[in-house]
């Protein structure tokens, strides 16, 4: 398009010489690598999220054990209560708290207090999750965590939560609270969280800030 | 190599991603779907690093499949698409389209629309499609058959010159 100007008989030789450098002048060389870091990147950080995210995946519970047992005012207060089980890939898993309490009247719904649960997710990972306290419904297998609570993996990631209901048959997770996940070299906030399909599905909704920081990006080029 | 229609092909200066600067991504909602890995930005998105910067209403990046498990966040991206109203701008360059795909494998750049404009300045070029090749930087403005119009700004040539 330009050649063809250049080309055109324009009279005055200076016309043709200025189109000619001016053409010039726009093919000076530099590099464009637009977004090719970026983005890439930004898989460090979902993959971590994934890694957190599939915790419930591994997390059925099936019998409860209990050390020693009162009963205080109309409730059985049970002292390291631990549960334990596999899951359907034979991946164990166990959850203790420092007290349960039961009320006679709804045997099915234990209060879980100062939780400690390891999750090994796979060979390699283990997720940690310390909360404050949670309600646990065996009847439905729900697990309503009404205090925030923190996830920590080996990977090095670490997952902040207020709260959030866990119905782990249905295998969904959601939070309507700010929740926050960071690892090594990224981190994601958002206003809340929805978790379904056994992990299969995660959906952060409101001002979702994904931050990514280069060092991830070097020792990932490594 | 699309029709042979007229083409400007112009440097894109600026536009470039350093890999020492963080980067943040913005949008009302992020959905990751591991089985279909693919992770889907949506609402006012917005890519930043240092003076470089993406806009679109939707972005949605794919993994690759096979061995590296999304998981454990060792899989790497393949391709990057984004719709709805795509702005990209640098210190120097601006381009906008329709929408825009980021192919990872051979590190390219497409952004397509009834009219992709990619202005420096004051001189603006509107084509169809902008091709970028984001390793050697080279852009190339496809008119997809018609006439890439191109306005120069007159004083910008006597800065050439």
């Amino acid at each position: 398009m330009l050649n063809s100007a250049a080309d055109t008989p324009t009279g005055a030789q200076s016309t043709g010489n200025s189109v000619e450098a001016y053409r010039l002048a726009t093919r000076h060389s530099s590099r464009v690598r637009l977004l090719k870091i970026a983005l890439p990147v930004a898989a460090l950080v979902i993959g971590a999220v994934f890694a957190v995210v599939s915790i419930v995946r591994t997390y059925l519970p099936s019998d409860l054990q209990v050390e020693s047992a009162s009963i205080e005012d109309g409730k059985i207060v049970m002292r390291n209560p631990a549960i334990a089980g596999r899951n359907k890939d034979g991946i164990s898993y166990s959850m203790k708290a420092e007290r349960a309490l039961q009320d006679m009247k709804q045997p099915d719904v234990i209060e879980l207090h100062d939780i400690l649960a390891k999750m090994p997710m796979n060979e390699s990972t283990v997720a940690e999750v310390v909360a404050q306290n949670g309600i646990y419904d065996r009847g439905r297998n729900l697990l309503d965590m009404v205090a925030p609570f923190t996830i920590h993996l080996n990977t090095g990631l670490d997952a902040a939560f207020q709260s959030a209901q866990l119905d782990i048959n249905g295998g969904t997770m959601s939070t309507d609270k700010p929740v926050s996940i960071k690892s090594s070299g990224a981190s994601i906030v958002a206003q809340s969280l929805r978790m379904t399909d056994k992990g299969k599905v995660v959906v952060f909704e409101g001002k979702v800030v994904v931050d990514v920081d280069p060092a991830a990006i070097r020792n990932k080029e490594q | 190599a699309g029709p042979a229609g007229a083409q400007q092909t112009s440097q894109m200066t600026g536009m470039q991603l350093s890999n020492d600067q963080p980067i943040q991504i913005q949008s009302d909602k992020l959905e990751i779907r591991d089985q279909e890995r693919k992770a889907e930005f949506t609402g006012n998105v917005k890519v930043v690093q240092g003076t470089t910067t993406m806009q679109a209403g939707r972005m949605v990046v794919y993994y690759k499949s096979g061995e590296g498990s999304v998981a454990s966040g060792n899989a790497d991206i393949e391709k990057i698409d984004v719709f709805d109203k795509v702005y990209l701008r640098s210190d120097k360059q601006e381009a906008t389209g329709d929408t825009g795909t980021f192919n990872m494998v051979n590190e390219t750049m497409q952004l397509k629309g009834k009219k992709v404009v990619l202005s420096e300045g004051e001189n603006v070029f509107v084509g169809c499609q902008l091709n970028v090749a984001m390793r050697t930087g080279e852009a190339t403005l496809d008119a997809c058959g018609g006439r890439v119009m191109i306005q120069l700004d007159p004083k910008s040539r006597k800065q050439t010159n």
